[in-house]
């Protein structure tokens, strides 16, 4: 094999590992629980089955699988961003592009004070969650990593130490070329940093039904009167290269879902200003019909009240 | 109604995880993969008895699950969009960044392709195994091999080169 021929066959082993599992595979052509193979020669003589419906039922229970959130760890709240969704400790606050040119590289810090990381903290120990572009993998080489398989994909994984502003610090880090992300974690207690690393899955959509990346709306729709909740989605829209990461994402309920409808119904109908906004909302409201809306609009369309549940600072 | 028997049984639980693997491989898909699977194993349970299936049962699953996953991507048409792959970071890279290119590469690679490459290079099956199961000459399985390293050779270097 030459070296394309070889990299083509390390590629289909490594992602073979990420094939679904076949725990339920006999179970949905036979409509059979599972057996261990120990098992299997005295218990398979006779499974008498409906195959089709068996496999209808198996499906169904899978797609529900796969949209149901993981449960939340205490203490703890999803971040996402591109293609990744991270749990971090919900006392962390989070902040846009903190630095400011030339040193740019971090797209979201979320830590436990919002300023440029490296120049605030330089020597007091603090958990701090970087999240970059894959084009800055290069900050964190001194940190050895190894090939890791994670829910939905593969990821390159390890801590190490890291100079964090000419301070040398114990530092996770994941290189996810596939999401296109770079995640660096430092923090007083090892345990932490590894919470944090292990937590790390790729997801298309995160637990609110939010795309990595903004999708792009045709046109910002009325929202009706009465929500019994909205989903949020808010992108980033700062920077070079930056403009539709996920920052941030949640559930409305009640009267937060009907002042954020208002809002929006407020800003379509009467302004329509066309102000620069750091972010843009993409919200779905459902309906007590079970009908739901999504509408596409400018932070600035947005209640500061809406904006403080979804973005805590 | 239909009987799953011993045989059937074993053969599924050797087998499973190698399959969905192999149709993972060629779909690129989790979902579609356990669907290709799922739906090869019922079309093998109906003919289990029949000349040649029990026989040369992985052989078999091979193809019902290639022919039904070059099926599909005819169906759908419309959604093989090659030469749209978004390749980043041309700095120095790393292995990782190579066999992911190479992954998201392979997917922008016709169906056909695709399922020859995973053949040859994760199935280890000669060309001659692979004509077979692919109904086609093995001048044709050479023939669509090399465009496919053509192509991707192309996009490495211009991606190392940028």
């Amino acid at each position: 094999m030459d070296a394309m021929e070889t990299l083509v066959h390390e590629t289909l082993a490594e992602h073979a590992a990420d094939a679904p599992s076949d725990d339920r595979l006999l179970a949905a052509v036979t409509g059979a629980p599972r057996r261990r193979p120990w098992l299997a020669g005295g218990l398979a003589a006779a499974l008498v089955v409906g195959i089709a419906l068996g496999a209808v039922v198996l499906r169904a229970a899978r797609h529900r699988a796969d949209t149901a959130a993981p449960p939340l760890p205490a203490g703890a709240r999803s971040v996402s961003y591109h293609g990744i969704t991270l749990d971090v400790p919900s006392r962390l606050r989070l902040n846009y592009q903190p630095c400011l040119p030339p040193r740019n590289e971090v797209d979201i810090f979320i830590g436990e004070a919002i300023s440029c990381p490296p120049v605030s903290h330089p020597e007091s120990p603090r958990t701090v969650v970087e999240l970059s572009p894959y084009r800055f993998r290069g900050n964190y080489r001194s940190v050895p990593t190894a090939v890791d398989h994670v829910p939905g994909g593969v990821v390159s994984r390890g801590i190490g130490s890291a100079q964090w502003r000419g301070v040398t610090r114990p530092t996770g880090v994941i290189l996810a070329p596939s999401a296109g992300v770079v995640v660096a974690v430092t923090a007083p207690k090892r345990a932490t940093i590894d919470r944090i690393l292990n937590s790390l899955r790729l997801t298309p959509t995160d637990a609110f039904g939010c795309p990595g990346r903004a999708p792009t709306e045709p046109e910002s729709a009325r929202a009706g009167l009465h929500p019994i909740s909205a989903d949020v989605c808010v992108y980033s829209t700062l920077g070079p290269g930056t403009t539709d990461s996920l920052v941030a994402s949640g559930q409305l309920a009640g009267r937060d879902a009907v002042v954020t409808a208002n809002a929006v119904r407020d800003w379509i109908d009467q302004t329509r200003l066309a102000l620069p906004s750091a972010q843009l909302y993409r919200i779905t409201f459902r309906y007590a019909d079970g009908s739901t809306q999504t509408v596409a609009v400018p932070n600035t369309a947005v209640t500061a009240q809406t904006h403080a549940l979804l973005v805590p600072r | 109604m239909l009987v799953a028997d011993e045989a059937f049984t074993a053969f599924v639980q050797a087998q499973g995880t190698g399959l969905l693997r192999f149709a993972y491989l060629l779909c690129q898909d989790r979902a579609r993969a356990e669907d290709l699977v799922q739906d090869a194993l019922v079309k093998m349970l109906r003919r289990w008895r029949a000349a040649g299936v029990a026989d040369q049962p992985v052989a078999y699953a091979r193809r019902v699950v290639v022919n039904e996953h070059l099926g599909w991507r005819r169906l759908r048409a419309s959604g093989e969009v090659p030469g749209t792959v978004e390749i980043t970071a041309p700095d120095d890279i790393d292995a990782i960044g190579d066999r992911d290119r190479v992954w998201r590469l392979m997917a922008t690679l016709p169906a056909r392709s695709r399922a020859v490459l995973v053949l040859r290079y994760y199935e280890q099956l000669s060309d001659r195994e692979i004509a077979l199961l692919l109904g086609c000459a093995e001048a044709t399985v050479r023939s669509i091999a090399a465009r496919a390293f053509s192509t991707l050779r192309v996009h490495v270097l211009e991606t190392e080169e940028a």
